[in-house]
């Protein structure tokens, strides 16, 4: 850790609530969401001084919490994986509804996230990158180790597959 | 032509169906603050602490690497030797019958062949 204390307090000030919300989109309930992220800002403490380009710096602390957050449901799950196609996500989809901190009041926005949970990893991490944190995809594809052209292909394909879904189950 | 139906995402936007408890950023910030203050404290602590002072392992003196090197060899030899013997079989002698067929013996049958021999009253 070569990082200055202001530093790091400066990285914890801008990225704990996005990382936040972007495990919380990935490992569903809050109790774990919160787990992952205190994982996750210690592996950023500790390796603050592989960071060489500050321009690089959203996509290596979202990296290290989508590692973070993959890692957790592979422990959990052990099915986990970006390159997975066949990911049972029907675990990730009864987790929604049992998190007491679920807001099940709305049901389209329910469907929706249902809908996000059911694709495969790869386009589920994807899709939330772009769709919730708007990011631009040569980002997105440093996040994941893939390249822009699948980042793109993987969103659309996700938009796609969810809109599917929520005409099929509305 | 029927047309392709798309669901309108602008219906949902960014709202999704988690929540958290109250105030849990303020109190996950603050959480995160003092692990990343006590994580920096501990590596000054350890960046200014003396290196330890473990002395590298002197290597061994000459006559003990030989008598190493000796009892291996000798170790080796006895191994080898041991195994030759064991599966080295007693020599086969041929004995023929007053018929003339061929009887193999091996040492200690012959050796009591004899011994019955010497002791049959010719």
């Amino acid at each position: 850790m070569n990082l200055h204390p202001a530093t790091t307090e400066q990285l914890i000030e801008r990225y704990h609530k996005p990382l936040y919300w972007h495990i919380r989109r990935m490992v569903v309930r809050h109790a774990d969401a919160q787990d992952v992220l205190q994982e996750t800002f210690i592996q950023i403490f500790e390796h603050a001084d592989e960071l060489r380009d500050r321009k690089q710096e959203r996509a290596w602390v979202y990296r290290i919490a989508t590692n973070e957050a993959l890692q957790w449901l592979r422990s959990k799950h052990k099915f986990v994986s970006l390159d997975a196609d066949d990911a049972d996500t029907s675990t990730l989809i009864k987790t929604l509804t049992a998190d007491p901190y679920t807001d099940t009041g709305d049901a389209l926005v329910l469907l929706f996230q249902k809908a996000v949970l059911a694709l495969p990893t790869m386009q589920r991490t994807v899709f939330n990158l772009r769709y919730y944190d708007d990011m631009p995809y040569d980002e997105i594809a440093a996040v994941t180790g893939s390249s822009a052209g699948a980042a793109r292909t993987n969103y659309h394909i996700a938009k796609e597959a969810i809109s599917n879904y929520i005409l099929a189950h509305q | 032509m029927k047309q392709k139906q798309i669901f309108d995402f602008s219906r949902v936007g960014k709202r999704t169906p988690y929540h958290v408890p109250e105030s849990f950023f303020d109190k996950s910030r603050k959480k995160l603050v003092r692990k990343s203050r006590a994580l920096s404290k501990a590596q000054s602590q350890t960046a200014s602490a003396p290196q330890s002072q473990t002395a590298p392992a002197r290597p061994l003196r000459p006559w003990v690497r030989y008598a190493g090197i000796a009892a291996g060899v000798l170790v080796l030899f006895s191994v080898a030797g041991l195994w030759h013997f064991a599966r080295h079989e007693s020599p086969v002698e041929a004995v023929y019958t007053s018929e003339g067929d061929l009887y193999d013996y091996s040492w200690e049958e012959f050796a009591e062949a004899d011994i019955f021999l010497d002791e049959m009253d010719w």
